[in-house]
């Protein structure tokens, strides 16, 4: 009888070992792939813009100079962007101390940056001597909402010998000789 | 004397009769199974670009470093990846610009390198996931947080 029994257990046994074994479901891991680019710009040309001309005997500013512009080409902003102009007046190269009444070493000029931002970016010189200075101005900054590439058009105008206060801007003459002025653009990310 | 030696042999001709033996076999399944994966976040961390062109910087990577223990017992087992870029939401309609980013998935498994759809067979290691060189697709990248994913299967199989 018990001989009977182990027989049947080992039948029993024998089945359930012959089944195949299974694969249970695949895993998945999904992993997060992340990084962050910075807000950037780049100007070709960074050095300053340099608007140059010689003042002769006369005391006559060449008008050719409302003709000047420099073409920018290669500009480029991975987000949103703000441009900015900035300049310096025109000058005499090598500035004297003190002048005679009714002389200027200095012009005031307007510069504007057309082509990038929805409303051009200017600035005007804002001197108020004859003598002049080295003073930076800045215009305000115009925004570009989106990433751009583009060409920027530089250009000056509105040229206007600086005077002491009480003189007439008519009656002031240049003194001769070479004069300069410097013209920045500034390009800054948004982001 | 002579009942005496009757028994003996009769005692023999017992202790004569073959011995029963009975056999049985131990049996069991273990069936094919793989670990779960615990996953990490690949971070490039600041991407860089080129300050004179504004393309990408190349060979750019990024891992799970230490990496995280994996097993699978089935003999054909299988592990398979997919995932190849990053974007951000930020976009532009300058066809100058790309939104997204490619990047070459690759996996090691005990420091081997695993391409996608081998078999592994019954192997417990360490799982390493990485995003190597960056690319741009010729294209400016536009700045923004770029996020994606790369999605490790381990199939287990008899």
């Amino acid at each position: 009888m018990m001989r009977r029994s182990f027989q049947v257990m080992g039948i029993i046994f024998a089945c359930a070992g012959s089944l195949p074994a299974q694969a249970a479901s695949p895993r998945q891991g999904t992993f997060t792939v992340k990084g962050k680019l910075n807000g950037s710009c780049v100007l070709p040309q960074t050095a300053p813009l340099t608007l140059s001309t010689t003042v002769p005997a006369s005391g006559k500013l060449d008008p050719a100079l409302s003709n000047a512009s420099w073409t920018i080409a290669g500009l480029t902003c991975n987000s949103g962007s703000q441009i900015t102009v900035s300049a310096r007046s025109l000058r005499l190269n090598v500035p004297r101390t003190s002048l005679a009444p009714a002389q200027s070493q200095t012009v005031n000029f307007t510069a504007k940056a057309s082509g990038w931002a929805s409303s051009d970016a200017n600035v005007t010189t804002g001197e108020t001597t004859a003598l002049g200075s080295t003073t930076l101005y800045g215009g305000a900054p115009k925004t570009q909402n989106a990433p751009k590439t583009g060409t920027i058009i530089v250009s000056v105008s509105n040229f206007v010998v600086s005077t002491n206060k009480g003189s007439s801007a008519n009656s002031a003459k240049l003194i001769d000789g070479a004069y300069s002025a410097t013209i920045i653009l500034t390009l800054t990310p948004s982001v | 004397m002579k009942k005496l030696l009757m028994a003996a042999v009769a005692l023999a001709a017992l202790n004569a009769t073959p011995a029963m033996a009975e056999s049985f076999t131990v049996q069991g399944t273990v069936n094919a199974a793989c670990s779960a994966i615990t996953t990490s976040v690949i971070d490039f961390g600041t991407i860089g670009i080129s300050s004179t062109t504004g393309r990408l910087i190349t060979n750019q990577s990024a891992d799970t470093g230490a990496g995280t223990s994996v097993w699978c017992n089935g003999v054909n087992s299988t592990l398979s990846f997919s995932g190849n870029t990053i974007t951000t939401t930020n976009t532009t309609s300058d066809t100058a610009f790309t939104s997204t980013l490619g990047f070459t998935p690759k996996v090691t498994l005990g420091g081997n390198n695993v391409t996608t759809g081998s078999t592994i067979g019954a192997v417990a290691a360490t799982l390493v996931v990485k995003a190597e060189n960056l690319t741009d697709n010729s294209k400016l990248p536009v700045a923004g947080n770029y996020t994606g994913t790369i999605t490790v299967t381990l199939t287990p199989a008899v």
